[in-house]
This record gives structure tokens, C-alpha cells and sequence, in this order.
């Protein structure tokens, strides 16, 4: 038998949330990794349908933690989140990264780079209540592939005449460049080739929030298909208080506590709020 | 606490599995010993207790249907008949309805559309349909949210007979006598009149 040393192992980011820090304009909050379900439509308070995007937030833990990160800005602390647990087909290398931090494997993985009062400890769980209805989100996931696209499509060209002699070409480029000078094509020529499937950015507004299933109703349409993993933050264009509405200030940091979490209802739904955009404006 | 199939050894590494894994399907890796144990330590689904002590039962149920349920449900009155293709006196592409709209949320004012019924979007909570109509000579369509809240009633006017699709846009190009609605309008407003001035309850 191996023998077992008697450590105590002081973890200094459970010490942190001991303390419960506070929120400032400076801080930088966590994100989450979603998954996206589906879309359906929500009406506002003055009867106005908005059309939304459900996105469920499904087994979303810290994973490790990482100060003084390579290529990351020395006053951010890296958090690596991870998100829907995985029973089968994991690598070793991955399993004892998992086992590691004490937490089920996870299908995806993302860093997000807060900073160290916003960090949590290493195994606890991101709840959709972690952010507030009205509060605008990025959301960065990768866009539906549409295969080899032609120029059309891809770049928005207008082909050629459907008819009136033009042979088969209605739906090609036309010229790539000039004459014998330069003599050659320019790199960067708009032409056909692989479209969609790399990572869009979507800047949205969170409308309601279940905290039964842990969904967040999110504002138009976030980019690629369903059941995919989506990168969730507060915006990065609205620094600090502009980014929550007022009546959600200061927002729940470094995420929500769980007594806090106890106490609020099952539905959060956020208030458009301005003048009622169905009244005849009077001029 | 006992353990049955164990084969444990020191020499593997033990490593954590999620609640809901069973140790004896064929994924699992047989080849590494492991211990079932509830002292791993690793955090479990439910952190929380359940707010106002309600679980919606999500067992084999696809989410989104469960969430467009459960809005339906909450809705006040039973405009869901109306398109449930169950009921046998749905709404079906043809039919000549009459819908009342509040204006904006502040007033009871209430705007009226006729019109022929040339399609039925059922998508759940956004379910839509679209009233075509013919005023003044200019074709004129518009769609309806059934469930949003700014829709006071759905009324049937006529059925429709003999429309054999789901979706009437031919009837944009070759009308026929679809949009000779006026007269069903008018008894409609003639039998409201009527009921709104009856006899005095006393």
C-alpha cells in the first residue's frame, strides 16, 4: 500500500469567494459555454415580439485555473470552464486533466481571462442566473459551414445576364485582375471557395432567464446550428455599469450565490423599458 | 458499503465518472479498475433546491417543446383550439376570419382585420397565420401572432370550401371570388351592434 501524505491544501480562490468580493467598473466577470436549442419568440411588456434564441447551460464548471498565462495580460487570471458532461471516449491525457480538478469529464473546454476577483475555485458550477435579464452579451460561436460557395453567395457578386448570349457563365466572377501589368492576381481576389464555419461574434441582449432548466433567452439569432457550444460574456462594447440595466446593478460577482439563487423566482424576464412603441408619435 | 464486479488496483489510475454513467455499459473502460463510491467529491447536477418547488418533468421530452407547452399553458384564454389540428373545428387555410387587435397596450381600442386565411405557420408559441384581403381594389395581407397578447379575438366568419392545399398563395394571382367578404363583414358588425344594444339586464 502506498503510503498517504497528510497535506492540507490551502485553496486560495475558495478563500476569495469566502470573503465575497465586490464588484467595480474594472472587474471582469466569467462567461459561460451554452448550448444552443432552439428559437421561438417572446412578447415585451407593450405586446412587442421579439424573436429569441434559447441557449441551456448544462453542466458548466470550473475546470483549472491559471495566473501569469502566456500571451495573456499579466493582471488577468485564465479560468478554463468546461461544459455537458462526458461518459464515454475520453482520452487519458484528458481524464487525468479532469480528475485533476476533481469534476465529471466535459465536452468542451474554453478559457475565459478575468480578472483575479472575478476568479471562482476550481469545480464549482456557472448558473444561467449568473447573468441578468437586460444585460448585452457577446456571443461567439462558430457559423453554420455552407460548404464550397460560389462567388455569388459568398461575396455577394452579381453574375451575369441570364440571357442575351451569355454562355455558361451566368454565375461566375467575370475579370480577376488587368493586363500584362500587373500580371498576376492580387492576393485577397474575392472567388469562390469554403464558406461559413469559422467563428462570428454576435453582440445581443439576454430577455429572460429559466432557473429550473438553466436557460437564457437571448435577443435575434446567435450563429450556428442547434445543440452547438456557445462562447457566452458580458459585452466587451459596454464597460462596466453600461452593461447591466440599472435596476440589476451591481450584477451577481463573481457569480451567483447560492442562497441568492434560492430566493429568486423561476423566471427572470427582462423589461424593454422607453416609450411604447405602438403609440402614433404626435408631430 | 459492499462492492459487487471490483476490480481494483492500485496500479490503474482511478478517475471520475459522471452520476448518471453506469459502470457496466460497454463505453466504460474495463480495462482500469474502478471504485463506486459517492466520496469522489465531484459536484452533482442539482446545486440548488428547486424554486418555488416546481420540476417540470423533462424525462424524454425534447426542450423546446416542453418550453412551448408550458408557455400555451400559461395562456389566458383557449385560442390553442383554434389551430389544434386535433379539433375538428380548427382554423384551416380558406377560412374567412375576423380578427381584433388592441391598438397599443395603454388603450382598450381595438383595430379590425378580415380576411381569407391563405396560410397557417404552426411553429410552436409563434404560430402565425396570414389574412389576405382585397380593399378598395389593393390587395392587402397581413399576419398574425396567434398567441401574442395584443390579439383581443379570433373569429370564424365562413369556412372555407373546396381549398385542397395548405397554402393559398395562388390566390394572389387568380382570385377567383375569395375576397368577396364584405357582406360577412357586415352581418358580423350588424350582429355586434345588436348584442351590444340589447335588452337591459335589470
Amino acid at each position: 500500500m502506498q503510503k498517504r501524505l497528510l497535506t492540507t491544501i490551502i485553496d486560495k480562490w475558495k478563500l476569495q469567494l469566502e470573503k465575497k468580493p465586490q464588484w467595480t467598473e474594472n472587474s471582469v466577470r466569467l462567461g459561460a459555454i451554452a448550448r444552443k436549442k432552439g428559437m421561438t419568440a417572446l412578447w415585451d411588456e407593450w405586446g412587442a415580439r421579439q424573436p429569441c434564441t434559447v441557449l441551456q447551460l448544462e453542466d458548466v464548471q470550473v475546470v483549472q485555473i491559471v495566473e501569469n498565462k502566456k500571451f495573456v495580460k499579466p493582471h488577468l487570471v485564465s479560468v478554463q470552464i468546461g461544459c455537458s458532461n462526458k461518459t464515454k471516449n475520453i482520452s487519458r491525457p484528458l481524464l487525468g486533466h479532469f480528475k485533476t480538478a476533481g469534476v465529471p469529464p466535459k465536452w468542451k473546454l474554453c478559457d475565459f481571462h478575468v480578472t483575479a476577483d472575478a476568479v471562482l475555485p476550481v469545480g464549482s458550477e456557472i448558473k444561467a442566473a449568473h447573468f441578468v435579464p437586460g444585460q448585452y452579451i457577446d456571443l461567439q460561436a462558430p457559423s453554420t459551414g455552407k460548404g464550397f460557395a460560389g462567388v455569388m453567395k459568398r461575396w455577394g457578386f452579381k453574375g451575369m445576364p441570364a440571357s442575351h448570349g451569355t454562355s455558361k457563365t451566368h454565375r461566375s466572377a467575370g475579370s480577376t485582375g488587368q493586363n500584362q501589368s500587373p500580371g498576376r492576381v492580387f492576393k485577397g481576389k474575392k472567388m469562390a471557395g469554403r464558406m461559413g464555419g469559422n467563428n462570428v461574434t454576435v453582440s445581443s441582449k439576454v430577455l429572460k432567464i429559466d432557473n429550473e432548466l438553466n436557460l437564457i433567452y437571448v435577443k435575434g439569432a446567435v450563429p450556428g446550428h442547434k445543440e452547438q457550444f456557445v462562447r457566452i460574456r458580458d459585452a466587451v462594447k459596454k464597460q462596466g455599469a453600461a452593461c447591466f440595466p440599472q435596476d440589476y446593478l451591481p450584477p451577481p460577482f463573481p457569480t451567483i450565490a447560492p442562497e441568492n439563487l434560492e430566493s429568486l423566482p423561476r423566471e427572470l424576464i427582462a423589461k424593454s423599458g422607453g416609450i411604447d412603441p405602438f403609440l402614433a408619435k404626435e408631430s | 458499503m459492499s462492492f459487487s464486479v471490483i476490480r481494483f488496483s492500485s496500479r490503474f489510475q482511478k478517475f471520475y465518472f459522471s452520476p448518471e454513467a453506469s459502470p457496466f455499459t460497454r463505453g466504460f473502460a474495463f480495462r482500469q479498475g474502478f471504485r463506486l463510491s459517492s466520496d469522489l467529491g465531484f459536484v452533482t447536477r442539482h446545486l440548488h433546491k428547486t424554486p418555488n418547488n416546481y420540476t417540470p418533468n423533462i424525462e424524454g421530452k425534447n426542450l423546446m417543446s416542453l418550453i412551448t407547452e408550458e408557455e400555451i399553458k400559461r395562456q389566458p384564454d383557449d385560442r390553442t383550439r383554434l389551430i389544434d389540428k386535433n379539433n375538428k373545428d380548427c382554423i384551416k387555410a380558406g377560412d374567412v376570419l375576423m380578427i381584433e387587435t388592441y391598438i397599443n397596450k395603454g388603450s382598450n381600442a381595438v383595430s379590425t382585420f378580415a380576411g381569407v386565411c391563405i396560410s397557417i405557420r404552426r411553429q410552436g408559441i409563434d404560430t402565425n397565420l396570414t389574412l389576405r384581403n382585397v380593399i378598395l381594389k389593393v390587395g392587402i395581407e397581413q399576419r398574425f401572432s396567434i398567441y401574442s397578447p395584443m390579439i383581443k379575438s379570433i373569429k370564424i366568419l365562413q369556412r372555407g370550401e373546396g381549398f385542397r392545399r395548405a397554402k393559398l398563395f395562388y390566390l394572389r394571382d387568380q382570385p377567383g371570388k375569395a375576397f368577396q367578404i364584405g357582406g360577412l363583414v357586415k352581418q358580423e358588425i350588424i350582429k355586434r351592434l345588436a348584442s351590444n344594444s340589447g335588452p337591459p339586464n335589470n
